[in-house]
């Protein structure tokens, strides 16, 4: 990527920007739908992105990594998400632990944070910069999952810290071995199936999917 | 070229502003009435109902102070008076010299101040309701305004409007990155909640409930009403043109002089006509939100500008 024209470059900072910004969507909507949507666009966009990124020079690893994530994070998982939502029936975000603006300004917050931590140990350069925003997707995914309440919204928090963790490896690396991404993809397939069997668990034994209910477990 | 002609040229900007603001807001009422299959009034309608209220016999409450007949002087001259700060198609503006985008948009706020004591004046209930309505969105709105043109400005280095128009018209391609984009959807929200447009405000219905605006400036007629109507319309000219010429950078002149005006003049209404469609697609596609969900939005809008600004001067956002 150092020596790439400066079109594609632009195109690659562009599409992680709008990666950052649909974590900030993720925070900042209402229905659960539009969260899972907000999640969609952010693993399409950071699959274009690693596309560009595998252009120059070609790297068919990443190339093919890109297509994977675009199908698989883009395409099955939140149509899994989305069948899910539909057996249980439950539509809104209601009463969150912490407020919509609060997120909001907490996660610009947590950017600054992130973006100073990386700058202290690193130069400002191309992995540099990576690595700052994968650190910030990390703490943005964390950061919906403490807030909320519904188990839909905690699992794309956990989708969106695996974002995180992509770009970072994307950048700091061009990408790790190939058997590497497939065992997490995989991973990830099996996590979000386990997710979506727990959901209807939890929503079968208290008729709602607030993940507080389950402190009540408790003996 | 004559220098004289150069300055003329500038100083003609802000009424180019003024002619082109009622046929903007025409265009906008066509195109709405157009995408709702309606056929609508012709696009020079907003002249012709100026003119009638110009003529028209002015009524004031009986209960009202002097303030209520100075308010729209007080309004219309503020906001004429900003138009003079903005770059239209030229990399310069005439009184440039003496103020840049921060009292851009505090004389953006001297007519709210202005229009919100006539509301209360009048002595009805609504105005008081359409003032405290309108305080509050705006007090919402204000950091988000200034957030997104400190977008354009740190790039610029400058928080002049015609410095940053022109820094960013400068380094056009390059120029394309996260920190314009999210700067240009930040201004966009904000002009929706500035101008009473759709998500925030209905311009078109005077509903009891609903309305803001409308509410506030009820009392007004003849020709109070036009300069208020006049003023609004300038109001929603200006953003778009904040618009066109910050974050999308391409088409200003980059010398003064009138030729090149002529030049740029093409691009900047392709642009307005531009931001005039979107505006008519989003008004068309959103439904009003509550009251109590506008500082929601406008939390939004000053997320995405705060994001931009970092993203253009302190972080770098992406790869």
């Amino acid at each position: 990527m150092t020596n790439a024209p400066g079109w594609l470059y632009q195109a690659v900072s562009f599409l992680t920007a709008l990666a950052l910004v649909s974590a900030f969507a993720a925070l900042s909507c209402r229905t659960l739908h539009l969260v899972i949507r907000a999640y969609a666009a952010q693993s399409v966009l950071l699959g274009l992105a690693a596309l560009a990124v595998g252009l120059e020079p070609v790297r068919w690893h990443i190339l093919a990594l890109g297509l994977l994530t675009i199908v698989l994070k883009g395409g099955a998982i939140p149509w899994f998400l989305f069948k899910v939502m539909e057996d249980v029936k439950i539509r809104r975000e209601a009463a969150p632990f912490i407020g919509y603006p609060a997120s909001l300004l907490g996660g610009v917050g947590l950017a600054l944070v992130s973006y100073a931590a990386v700058r202290s140990v690193m130069p400002e350069s191309f992995t540099g910069r990576g690595l700052a925003m994968g650190l910030t997707l990390m703490l943005l995914g964390l950061w919906l999952m403490v807030g909320r309440k519904k188990a839909v919204t905690q699992a794309v928090g956990l989708l969106i810290v695996d974002n995180g963790i992509f770009v970072a490896a994307l950048s700091t690396t061009f990408g790790m071995p190939m058997i590497v991404e497939l065992g997490l993809l995989f991973d990830l397939l099996v996590c979000v199936t386990v997710i979506g069997v727990l959901i209807f668990r939890i929503q079968s034994s208290f008729a709602s999917i607030n993940t507080d209910n389950l402190s009540r477990l408790k003996g | 070229m004559k220098p004289g002609l150069a300055a003329a040229a500038v100083w003609a900007q802000p009424f180019v502003l003024l002619m082109l603001a009622p046929l903007v807001q025409g265009c906008v009422r066509k195109l709405k009435a157009v995408l709702q299959n309606r056929q609508g009034a012709g696009v020079l309608q907003p002249y012709w109902d100026l003119l009638k209220n110009l003529r028209k016999e002015e009524v004031v409450s009986e209960t009202a102070s002097p303030i209520m007949r100075f308010v729209p002087y007080a309004a219309f001259s503020a906001t004429f008076l900003a138009c003079f700060l903005v770059p239209v198609l030229l990399p310069a503006s005439p009184l440039g010299f003496a103020g840049d985008m921060i009292a851009l948009v505090y004389l953006l706020a001297l007519p709210r101040f202005f229009m919100a004591l006539g509301g209360l004046d009048a002595g009805s209930a609504f105005g008081g309701m359409g003032s405290s309505r309108e305080m509050m969105i705006s007090s919402a709105a204000e950091p988000a305004l200034i957030a997104a043109l400190f977008t354009a400005a740190v790039r610029a280095g400058s928080t002049g409007a015609a410095e940053a128009a022109s820094a960013a018209a400068a380094s056009a391609p390059a120029a394309l990155g996260p920190g314009l984009a999210l700067g240009f959807i930040a201004l966009f929200l904000v002009a929706l909640a500035e101008c009473g447009r759709l998500p925030v405000d209905n311009p078109a219905t005077h509903l009891e409930l609903t309305m803001v605006h409308e509410a506030m400036i009820l009392e007004h007629s003849g020709r109070s009403l036009a300069l208020i109507e006049l003023s609004s319309m300038l109001k929603l000219t200006l953003f778009l043109t904040l618009l066109a010429n910050l974050f999308i950078p391409w088409g200003l002149a980059s010398r003064t002089d009138p030729a090149s005006a002529v030049f740029s003049a093409g691009i900047f209404g392709l642009k307005l006509g531009g931001l005039v469609l979107t505006l008519s697609v989003v008004e068309n596609s959103t439904a009003k939100l509550r009251l109590f969900r506008v500082p929601d939005f406008l939390g939004i809008a000053f997320v995405l500008a705060l994001l931009g600004l970092l993203s253009e001067g302190i972080l770098r956002l992406g790869l």
